[in-house]
């Protein structure tokens, strides 16, 4: 379960940020001349000796594998030979320690290494973490095993226990002694919790289990008289133990899906529950838990709710199941919830091509096809929660044809997505010959036709240089450079993003033949800060060079839109 | 709710399937293969059930909030509804309501605590129906701790460390269960704690590919992983988990070295790209069920090249299956990669398209004359088809290594539909054997038939069948043939038309076997075995009327589902294959039937099974 939870986090993490740029289609030839990077350790002043850095590949076939590792000497100096040219990211591996200044989704470096060069002062400042460590029991002294640990601030505004995202949760979990100890955590005060809050509802996903009511350190329910763990750099908070007396009862809850027009059962439909505030909508994707399969006769019986107000949501994974539910909000308070008639009615449907601008040849063109995945994405903040739970992109029709079933009223933005080896630029998409800007609104049961996806296909490259004035680029963080197609009036999806390195170099490739803005963004703590916008015009598979300023001192989030 | 017949879950189904498995029982009646189809009994398949019971530990005692779940079994669709999921109240009880006729497996799952394993089939037993009750027990799992640390003495932080089984507490080659495969990452003082473990030996690994999905790379995910207590493969030290114990100071010295790469690509019809869905590429140590690393191609991606990382200096085989969310669409048969100190590349793995089996079985009505019998009268006379597990095993092929190894693809469950159709999927190329164990203990399987079109077969001994000729004289000789229960499956072949009978009137028996009058007490082992040899003589090669079962160590044993008729009882003292899941009958070929009925005729003891009989304390005596 955990395993899914990150993955989708990490799905979720990716779709938010820009997608990086395919890898370098050349795999470079062995024999050529292997690169060096060096640079240093330190905690600001002074160096950090016997750290593990490593250099990680950033290719597509190889992503994430370390190509040398090295031990940081007495000045915290480190050097990474025999690196091989390519695309990399440089990265401390010492997990007791954390990397200051972080904001960004990879602690690390981008790199893009030529054959034999030398890259030096690729440095890193870095703290040492404290360690908390304690007991879990029950009511009975008898451990609680495998359970989660939280820890949070306990003061407003005060930066969060791991700098940098961490997201095994092996690491805080109790064994079976019930004893948890969680290392790395950035110098603070924290409230050491385990177990869930009583008020917010929640629906437990995959196997049942005894749930504990929220407790804090010592054994606390309220969170206001949490016991505060201070947390110093290279100490250890020990015995912080926590004693939980109360555990959450869950609840079932079951009905049956009937059809709206004559009551009658239907079955089969796969279903879940979300959480819904008192107006009855949604609070997101949280507390969802779906995709069970109802009966044979429409029945559906689910247990571990906690109390809380939820409502009943007929999942649509893959667009192609036709019914959707009139919201039926219920509460659980103090016992099983059943007899839930949800009414069910055939919902919205959308349809319609992709279609290649310019010329493409006829294997390229069924190539693609093949590869590519049509979304319809609902805009869902505002929404009611009728909304299909997490549609998968679906694959074209050899004919380049698509259709989403089962929608329910909104407003959809349509484009397609492709791998690594099938990127593909949205020139604009059309419902019924005009183009769409904000998406296309579908009405309650409405078959929407006509909708044309028009995408472009190349292998032009943009190469660029970002020149940064009045500071340096942050030790970490994301920065990214974006080409946004200006010819075309496109919709979503038109922008393609590669990494920049820590050199300053980026690398923008498969580009259809077009007009191109291009500017670099920081995304670190904050909003992010762009570059000056520069215009290009690409064509065929050539490559074109440029060159961005990137002030660092020039205000957040100003900047020409690319 | 069917509450009338609350009847004991078959205990050890894998070891009833392999045992009644290639032939449980008789054939009293030949069946009437000229005759019209048979329309399948309707059967008691509307109405559901429950099963309840408790979750107890070792010494009984009650488990609360242990998550229980009961899943379909060998099902063409999964249970549908709701999750056949509970959570044990304080006395340790669960009930799960509302149950579809089938074939469930219980399992309950309490942190800390391994499922028990039944020491003859290796697995976790029970088999299900509605109506029955189950007591399942957990045992307090076994802990491996200890300290990770590099050469100088320092500790490795963050690194995975996994323990895995390579042989359960019998001996035998461990197979993948919950509690077999476990991990933790070493802390910031290079100390791992790993609980939960099933007992058995294990090989406990740091460093190697990481298991867990995670965003941020270790720099020692291309290492080579390093074994208990600084070792290879062929070198590690195995640490024996002792139900509810610690084995604590397994200190690893890792050894920094780095893994080796295993490249090549994967070919072959069942590669063809466009599908949604990814192939799966494995290496195994050779020998053991043990992970040497993994990766995954996607289907609808243009590359078919592979590249295992961090592999260690070791004896693989290279697995590549092909998956999508309709199950498992090919695979390539396995490949002997051996790394010593060098990467391997341009491997090539072919897939090809899995094999299917497919048929229908007929739960037949009682005979009147069996109907007025007074035992007959106490017994279920109808049965719903969703309760028997119809089975596939491959024949091991010749010269395959008898390693007590499951091969993929070589073994596939189903239980029926409704109307009894059912299909056998994910099947590799190869020799199978059919069978067929019905869950209600008063039916018994008449005949086993795959259909003429069928491969030749290779007949039993002439005389033999000429001996049956004679003998069924008065039956159509169709009908007195020896069911037809092996079948050679080609790649990607959809096998159809398989027919099974199941009859009431089911005999049962049980007893003991006593040693020789003046000689030693008996050793009962799991090689041991009793074996049923029919005595008609036209059923004396019919693989459905011969049984065998592993005695207890006090010598007891028991048969069920035994078709009525003559026997005789035979018991060998050793021999054997050792039982566990992969365990095939003794008497899967004619000339392995012959040499029964030899040492049957010299040394067993004769008796007659009535319909619906209970022979109990029946007393068999080695000679």
């Amino acid at each position: 379960m955990w395993k899914a939870l990150s993955r989708a986090l990490l799905l979720a993490l990716a779709a938010a940020l820009p997608a990086p740029a395919a890898a370098a289609q050349t795999a470079a030839p062995r024999t050529e001349a292997p690169a060096t990077v060096s640079g240093r350790v330190t905690d600001g002043e002074r160096g950090l000796p016997g750290l593990t850095v490593a250099i990680y590949s950033n290719d597509a076939e190889s992503r994430n594998r370390p190509v040398a590792r090295a031990k940081t000497g007495a000045e915290g100096e480190y050097r990474l030979t025999g690196v091989p040219p390519g695309r990399y990211f440089v990265a401390p591996s010492a997990p007791t320690y954390i990397l200051r200044d972080v904001s960004g989704f990879q602690p690390g470096k981008q790199l893009t290494l030529a054959a034999g060069e030398t890259v030096d002062n690729v440095d890193f400042r870095m703290e040492r973490g404290g360690v908390i460590t304690g007991r879990v029991t029950d009511a009975d002294g008898q451990p609680i095993v495998g359970e989660a640990i939280q820890i949070v601030p306990a003061d407003d505004g005060q930066r969060g226990p791991f700098i940098g995202p961490r997201f095994d949760p092996r690491e805080m979990q109790t064994d079976d002694r019930g004893v948890y100890r969680v290392y790395g955590l950035a110098p603070g005060r924290y409230k050491v919790s385990v177990g869930r809050g009583e008020e917010t509802g929640s629906v437990r996903m995959g196997l049942a289990r005894k749930l504990y009511r929220r407790t804090y350190h010592p054994d606390a329910e309220d969170a206001g008289e949490a016991r505060v763990v201070e947390v110093k750099a290279g100490d250890e908070a020990n015995d912080v133990d926590i004693k939980v007396a109360r555990t959450l009862k869950t609840y079932k809850v079951g009905g049956r899906f009937v059809s709206a027009e004559t009551g009658e059962p239907v079955p089969g439909v796969t279903y879940g529950f979300t959480v819904v505030d008192r107006t009855g909508r949604s609070r997101g994707f949280g507390g969802f838990g779906g995709g069970m399969p109802a009966g044979a006769r429409g029945e559906f019986e689910a247990e571990g709710l906690s109390p809380g107000r939820y409502t009943v949501v007929v999942t649509n994974n893959d667009g192609s199941g036709e019914m959707i539910a009139d919201p039926v909000p219920f509460e659980v308070v103090d016992a099983d919830v059943s007899n839930i008639v949800v009414r069910l009615r055939r919902g919205a449907s959308l349809s319609g091509v992709v279609q290649f601008e310019g010329t493409v040849d006829r294997a390229t063109a069924a190539r693609l096809i093949q590869q590519l995945r049509a979304y319809a994405n609902v805009d869902t903040r505002g929404q009611t929660v009728m909304m299909p739970a997490f549609m998968r992109p679906r694959p074209l029709a050899p004919d380049g044809t698509f259709t989403f079933r089962g929608l329910t009223p909104g407003r959809y933005r349509v484009g397609v997505t492709g791998s690594d080896d099938s990127r593909v630029t949205i020139v604009r998409v059309e419902l019924n010959n005009a183009p769409v800007r904000e998406g296309v609104e579908v009405r309650d049961g409405a078959q929407v036709t006509g909708v044309r996806v028009v995408v472009a296909y190349g292998q032009a490259v943009i190469r660029g240089q970002v020149n940064v004035t009045n500071g340096t680029l942050p030790a970490t963080g994301r920065v990214m450079a974006m080409a946004r197609r200006v010819s075309g009036g496109e919709e979503g999806g038109g922008a393609r993003a590669a990494e920049v390195d820590a050199r300053g170099r980026f690398l923008i490739e498969n580009l259809a033949p077009g007009d191109y803005e291009v500017r670099v963004s920081v995304f670190n703590a904050g909003r992010p800060l762009f570059s000056e916008t520069q215009r290009v015009t690409v064509s065929g598979d050539s490559e074109f060079q440029l060159t961005l300023t990137l002030d660092m001192t020039a205000p957040p989030g100003r900047g020409a839109r690319p | 709710m069917n509450e009338q017949h609350r009847r004991r879950p078959l205990r050890a189904l894998f070891l009833a399937l392999a045992l009644c498995a290639a032939a449980p029982c008789l054939a009293q009646t030949p069946a009437p293969s000229q005759a019209p189809t048979p329309e399948p009994t309707p059967g008691r398949d509307t109405s559901t059930g429950t099963i309840a019971g408790r979750v107890v530990g070792e010494g009984g005692e009650p488990l609360s909030g242990a998550a229980v779940y009961a899943s379909r079994r060998a099902a063409s669709a999964p249970a549908a509804g709701r999750r056949l999921t509970a959570t044990t109240e304080d006395d340790g009880s669960f009930a799960l309501t509302d149950i579809e006729p089938g074939v469930y497996s219980i399992m309950a799952a309490l942190p800390g605590y391994v499922s028990e394993i039944d020491p003859l089939t290796g697995r976790t037993p029970g088999a299900y129906r509605p109506g029955d009750t189950a007591t399942v027990r957990l045992l307090k799992g076994g802990v491996i701790t200890g300290r990770v640390t590099d050469a100088q003495g320092e500790p490795v932080v963050a690194l995975g460390v996994r323990a895995f089984r390579v042989r359960d507490p019998e001996g035998r080659p461990s197979t993948p269960l919950p509690g077999t495969s476990m991990e933790d990452k070493t802390d910031d003082r290079g100390v791992y704690r790993i609980y939960g473990l099933a007992p058995g030996a294990y090989v406990v690994t740091a460093g190697g590919r990481p298991t867990f999905f995670g965003p941020f790379p270790g720099a020692y995910d291309a290492d080579a992983p390093t074994f208990y207590p600084s070792a290879t493969r062929d070198t590690a030290a195995e640490v024996t988990v002792r139900t509810g114990q610690e084995a604590n100071g397994i200190d690893i010295r890792f050894r920094d070295e780095p893994g080796r790469r295993v490249t090549g690509r994967v070919e072959g019809p069942a590669a063809a790209q466009g599908a949604d869905g990814s192939i799966a590429v494995s290496l195994v140590y050779a020998s053991t069920s043990l992970s040497g690393g993994s990766t995954f191609i996607p289907l609808n991606s243009e590359r078919r090249s592979f590249s295992i990382e961090g592999v260690a200096d070791g004896e693989y085989e290279l697995f590549a299956n092909v998956n999508s969310r309709e199950g498992v669409l090919g695979a390539a048969p396995p490949q002997r990669v051996t790394v010593r100190g060098a990467d391997v590349t341009g491997l090539k793995l072919v897939v090809s398209p899995l094999s299917s089996v497919s048929g229908k079985l007929f739960v037949e009505p009682a005979a009147e004359a069996e109907k007025a019998l007074p035992e007959c009268k106490t017994q279920p006379a109808v049965m719903p088809s969703q309760e028997v597990v119809v089975s596939a095993r491959r024949e091991r092929a010749a010269g395959e290594r008898p390693d007590g190894l499951a091969r993929p693809f070589s073994g596939a469950d189903a239980t029926p539909d409704r109307d009894g159709s059912f299909t056998l999927r994910s099947l590799g190329p190869g020799r199978y054997r059919l069978s067929a164990l019905p869950l209600e203990e008063a039916f018994y399987v008449r005949a086993v038939q795959a259909p003429s079109s069928a491969p030749a077969l290779p007949q039993p001994p002439a005389t033999k069948r000429a001996g049956k000729a004679a003998a069924g004289s008065a039956q159509p000789a169709t009908a007195a043939a020896p069911s037809d229960d092996v079948l050679n499956l080609a790649s990607g072949q959809q096998f159809s038309g398989v027919t099974i009978r199941v009859a009431p009137g089911a005999a049962s028996l049980s007893g003991v076997v006593e040693g020789r009058v003046g000689g030693p007490a008996p050793v009962w082992t799991l090689q041991s075995r009793v074996y049923l040899v029919p005595l008609e003589r036209e059923r004396a090669d019919d693989p459905v009327r011969y049984a065998e079962a592993v005695p207890a160590s006090d010598g007891s044993f028991a048969f069920k589902n035994l078709a009525p008729g003559r026997y005789r009882l035979l018991a060998r003292e050793a021999g054997a294959e050792t039982a566990g899941p992969l365990m095939r009958p003794s008497y899967r070929d004619a000339d392995a039937r012959a040499q029964l009925r030899r040492d049957a005729e010299s040394s067993g003891a004769e008796l007659e099974l009535k319909p619906c009989q209970r022979l109990t304390d029946f007393t068999l005596r080695l000679q």
